[in-house]
């Protein structure tokens, strides 16, 4: 308490002069036109710059969910891209808006465990399972990308063949020649695959672009793979062609399973001629 | 403090409350609707109360006399916000024009008691720092600079020769 009466008797004269201009300034803000405008439209700079501040620093808590979001939404407007479709009628000069069916659906996930890509796993874990509509067999993409194909699934997870494992062939074309092959890994570089398959007579230059052939049900046709970078004819009338993957395939945390609505028609029909 | 310093010191209260108020205030010059010359006299009781009024005093009285000054310029708080802030500084600037001998802290800063090369340098000063926060209080915003340095420097010139003109019409003792 005496400390206190001391701080006064030394700083009172500053305390009272802020009182007092504490008062004449509410005073002002409050009963003079202008100087209340000016007020108002500095204060709300301020809060509103403040406020701008507070959202920036906050917003990275919910990023995740945000990403989340985005995620599922992605997937949505992967969707309703035109690959995605299947044409039911004849006639390509009107639109008939009713004869497009959804053949393909995305489901999004996460990538929750990796193992170490190139060597004998060569498997991921993804987040979504029987639950979400994952089935074995169903292909997993990202974006300008094809990460593998599903191999296993329980009520929540499911695991994922990729594309570096040695049982994992993707069909592939090259749509500027109209030639298709299988894409495999045989133990380059992580960002480098090889396509096999394509016959020598057609003329392959390096930097065509390899897209998913559309002609395997687990993927539709035109994702985008890589670029060719190099081109040799082999000694069995193929190339060996090597594909510069458009996406590092080994660092992508959300994926896409490619649930194919018309697949299990389709395996019926080329199961049907195997027992023939 | 004897009770004549007292009732001189409110005397000049009103009467400068009341020339401020209804004669000064009628004579400010401007164009355009913005005034540029304000006539600002006022602050001379504070500058004249004895050097040894405690500082609180000084400022509580300033503030009344600001806040009765606004009540008739229909601007609650600004004279009253630039009063406490001369009365917050006038030690200061007494301190800094003291002469070699010291202040006899009986007396009243007056050209009487003080002499005119001393008080001359006092009253541009405090007047200068009065009506620099006066308008600041005024215009409110720095994006008025220009308008805040113009007013002022036209205001004190005004107030500067009327306040030097009552000082030497009445030579005040205390």
């Amino acid at each position: 308490m005496g400390g206190l009466l001391q701080l006064f008797i030394r700083y009172g004269g500053i305390l009272l002069f802020f009182l007092l201009e504490g008062i004449c300034f509410y005073l002002i803000v409050q009963f003079n036109q202008k100087q209340h405008q000016i007020y108002l439209s500095t204060s709300n700079y301020f809060v509103g710059k403040a406020l701008d501040r507070y959202n920036n620093t906050i917003s990275y808590f919910s990023l995740y969910k945000q990403m989340e979001a985005l995620h599922a939404e992605n997937a949505l407007l992967r969707d309703s891209l035109d690959n995605t479709y299947y044409m039911s009628s004849m006639r390509k000069d009107t639109f008939p808006g009713d004869s497009l069916i959804q053949a393909y659906r995305h489901i999004p996930a996460n990538v929750i465990s990796k193992s170490m890509f190139g060597g004998n796993s060569n498997s991921i874990t993804l987040d979504r399972g029987g639950m979400h509509g994952v089935k074995p067999g169903q292909g997993v993409v990202v974006k300008d990308g094809v990460v593998g194909i599903v191999v296993d699934t329980t009520r929540h997870f499911s695991r994922v063949m990729t594309i570096y494992h040695r049982a994992c062939r993707i069909s592939a074309s090259i749509p500027k020649i109209n030639q298709h092959g299988s894409l495999v890994y045989k133990g380059d570089s992580l960002t480098v695959m090889s396509l096999d398959a394509i016959p020598t007579h057609a003329d392959v230059k390096t930097g065509y672009i390899v897209e998913t052939s559309g002609f395997s049900h687990k993927f539709p046709k035109g994702i985008k793979i890589g670029a060719v970078t190099l081109a040799q004819k082999g000694s069995d009338n193929n190339y060996n062609i090597r594909v510069k993957l458009a996406t590092d395939i080994t660092s992508v945390q959300q994926v896409y399973i490619i649930d194919r609505l018309m697949g299990d028609e389709w395996e019926q029909l080329e199961q049907r001629e195997n027992e023939q | 403090m004897n009770s004549s310093i007292i009732v001189i010191s409110a005397i000049r209260f009103v009467i400068l409350l009341l020339f401020q108020v209804f004669i000064l205030k009628s004579i400010s010059l401007g164009w355009q609707g913005n005034i540029y010359m304000h006539i600002i006299v006022f602050p001379l009781f504070i500058f004249l109360l004895p050097i040894r009024t405690p500082r609180a005093v000084v400022m509580l009285l300033a503030f009344v006399l600001g806040l009765a000054v606004d009540i008739f310029y229909d601007s609650p708080g600004l004279h009253a916000s630039a009063a406490v802030f001369s009365a917050f500084v006038r030690p200061m600037v007494i301190k800094l024009l003291e002469p070699r001998e010291g202040y006899n802290v009986n007396y009243s800063p007056t050209k009487a008691r003080l002499g005119f090369s001393w008080f001359w340098r006092y009253a541009a000063i405090m007047l200068l720092l009065h009506l620099v926060f006066y308008f600041s209080m005024l215009e409110f915003s720095p994006v008025f600079i220009a308008d805040i340095l113009l007013k002022t420097i036209f205001s004190f010139i005004a107030s500067y020769a009327f306040m030097l003109m009552i000082v030497f019409v009445f030579n005040p003792l205390d």
